[in-house]
């Protein structure tokens, strides 16, 4: 008896939604013999997936991810005393997610996807995560000699961008023949809003595409979790509560219906630019996860929790 | 590119901001970029209406998290008793700043006494707060005014006090100063006089910075003379609580503001209870100073037990309370 078992990978730009399918493919496909999880049957055509696991696998970017050709993914796993699990999941370009909150509509198919889902794995990046930080909370010459945070979700993953406005383009500083520039302030805008107010935002806009129908358990998935690969004492969950506290306390009310869950994973196996030789560690080996207690796992540890929760035992 | 990559104009993709940039051409980037997700000239793009019609079925529409109508807002938040709030203050006292300081404070956690459950409209307070954002790269944190036609739009702040579990959402009813200047002047003004009948709270918000000021403070003090003063001859909702808000502490500083609170409510008496002092700026006291008690005073309704707080969750009275407290 094979389960059908349907996941939805939800997440802003970039938030290693398609890296971590790559892993996963790469680590399954691997086999093993100490494999938990192993693929049985292959979907039929696996262009898109050899695709991503090969850029995976050589540290190369991930190709974006197309409506066209990842929108549908589906192939079957086995664990040891399990029934085989037949994994459907399409790979959505975060846009889509983005354009949830921005414009704010979803399309029929993913949102489809989204609504027919088993799971649904909400992808925050360690790295490039950020939450409101007000600017009362600083004095104003720290301020000044400070530079403003590029927005989470501008894929700008090494710090503010040559066109970020700055303080000091207010133009008071030393004196020159010219004019001083012009202040440059950002405009508001939906899209580069921090990624705590974004992501609490979309989970309550899907909260709502569902209506009266059951919302799905939900697994928060902290990507690039091996930032914090020196601090084992750090579980996910409390990562999630000092770095998205919007996000957290959403979650919190959340888990008084349902079942919430908060891992870690690290697809790449460490950042590529600190760490290049990463790519020559055995595919096996680079990418692995932390569970909710902080216990190392492998990347298939999202499907672990879902497939070990009580209520599927039964 | 491969086969797999989004061709420039597809549903998802985007374009690049630089007319003479080859990547709208199916090209590569200009600057140079392998991901033109990385380059500071790629916009995603934004399909309009027409577009999206041609593109294939019509997508679904989700809520857009803006500030709503009154009656827009009271479906979305009937599971639990809300707390309807109207802050009253001429322009630029800090009405909105305020109502964003106490979504902010719950929301980032640093009102332990809370706990953020949602908002209806999270972009309605992030439209608002944004120039008082690091994200803006404004150096001095500023509220743009309240426009006349957002004038009595709510604002959803969905929480429960940490110290019962208990559900206390408020909802803000965020009014335009000029607005209520003319209801000062003895106008009917429609948006004023609904969110009076609504709110089962009105603070009067004064602005602390003309208090700090020797030269404006007794034309602060003046102005909310006035405004009680009218609120006095308007009909509330029934049980209605009226206080009085001091914000921008950290100016006030040295100032005895115990008389001052006195003269403004020696017509309309607001208990001390009622008193309060905020702080939106972390100068000489704490932003968010005072915000817990007022939170606590918000969130009261009639017929809603006031928890036992198990634990100080405030910090430490800053001298200027304490010297204000014991003016009293």
């Amino acid at each position: 008896m094979t389960d059908s078992f349907r996941l939805c990978l939800l997440g802003l730009p970039k938030t290693g939604k398609t890296t971590y399918l790559a892993a996963l493919w790469s680590c399954l496909r691997s086999g093993l013999a100490e494999d938990r999880y192993r693929i049985t049957e292959l979907p039929g055509d696996t262009a898109y997936l050899d695709a991503i696991s090969y850029a995976w696998a050589a540290g190369d970017p991930m190709p974006r991810s197309s409506p066209e050709v990842s929108d549908h993914i589906e192939f079957t796993i086995e664990a040891p005393a399990r029934p085989p699990l037949q994994v459907v999941l399409p790979d959505l370009p975060g846009e889509v997610f983005l354009n949830a909150v921005r414009r704010p509509v979803i399309d029929e198919g993913p949102g489809a996807a989204v609504l027919s889902s088993d799971l649904l794995l909400l992808f925050v990046n360690c790295q490039t995560a950020k939450m409101f930080e007000p600017l009362g909370d600083h004095p104003v010459d720290a301020v000044e000699t400070a530079e403003p945070p590029a927005p989470a979700n501008e894929g700008n993953i090494d710090g503010p961008d040559s066109t970020t406005p700055k303080p000091d383009d207010a133009g008071d500083g030393p004196g020159g023949e010219l004019d001083p520039p012009a202040p440059r302030f950002r405009e508001f805008d939906i899209g580069a809003l921090d990624s705590d107010t974004l992501n609490c935002e979309l989970l309550g806009r899907l909260e709502d595409l569902f209506g009266d129908e059951t919302f799905p358990p939900l697994l928060i998935v902290l990507s690039a979790w091996d930032m914090y690969v020196g601090e084992p004492d750090l579980i996910p969950d409390d990562w999630l509560r000092d770095h998205q506290p919007m996000l957290w306390q959403h979650i919190e009310e959340l888990r008084r219906t349902m079942t919430v869950g908060v891992v870690g994973v690290s697809a790449q196996g460490a950042d590529y630019k600190d760490h290049p030789d990463i790519v020559e560690v055995d595919v096996k080996a680079r990418s692995w996860g932390s569970d909710s207690d902080g216990r190392k796992t492998d990347v298939a540890g999202p499907l672990l929790w879902y497939h070990d929760l009580p209520s599927r035992d039964g | 590119m491969t086969d797999i990559d989004i061709e420039p104009g597809d549903l998802h993709g985007g374009v690049c901001s630089r007319v003479d940039c080859p990547l709208n051409d199916g090209g590569a980037c200009a600057a140079g970029h392998e991901d033109p997700m990385d380059c500071d000239d790629y916009e995603l793009t934004e399909l309009d209406e027409t577009e999206a019609e041609q593109v294939g079925p019509k997508p679904w529409s989700l809520p857009d998290g803006e500030a709503l109508a009154a009656g827009d807002l009271e479906a979305a938040t009937a599971e639990y008793p809300v707390s309807t709030v109207a802050p009253l203050g001429i322009v630029g006292a800090g009405k909105t700043t305020l109502i964003c300081l106490m979504f902010d404070q719950v929301r980032t956690r640093r009102e332990p006494g809370w706990k953020f459950t949602r908002s209806r409209t999270t972009l309605g307070f992030a439209r608002r707060n944004h120039d008082a954002s690091f994200n803006s790269g404004r150096t001095i944190p500023t509220t743009g005014r309240t426009a006349f036609a957002a004038s009595g739009l709510c604002l959803h702040l969905g929480m429960r006090r940490s110290a019962d579990d208990s559900p206390a959402p408020i909802v803000f009813i965020d009014l335009s100063g000029e607005h209520v200047q003319q209801f000062v002047s003895g106008s009917t003004v429609v948006q004023v006089n609904n969110a009076l009948r609504r709110a089962q709270h009105v603070p009067v918000v004064i602005d602390g910075a003309q208090i700090a000021n020797p030269r404006t403070r007794q034309k602060a003090i003046m102005q909310g003379i006035s405004l009680l003063a009218r609120l006095k001859l308007q009909t509330l909702r029934d049980g209605a609580n009226v206080s009085i808000i001091m914000t921008k502490a950290d100016l006030l500083e040295g100032i005895d503001l115990g008389p001052i609170f006195d003269r403004i409510t020696s017509e309309y008496p607001i208990p001390p209870e009622r008193r309060f002092v905020t702080a939106d700026r972390g100068e000489s006291v704490q932003r968010g100073h005072g915000v817990h008690n007022l939170l606590t005073h918000l969130t009261t309704l009639a017929g809603r037990p006031q928890p036992v707080w198990p634990t100080p969750v405030t910090p430490a009275p800053s001298p200027l309370l304490a010297r204000f407290w014991a003016a009293r």
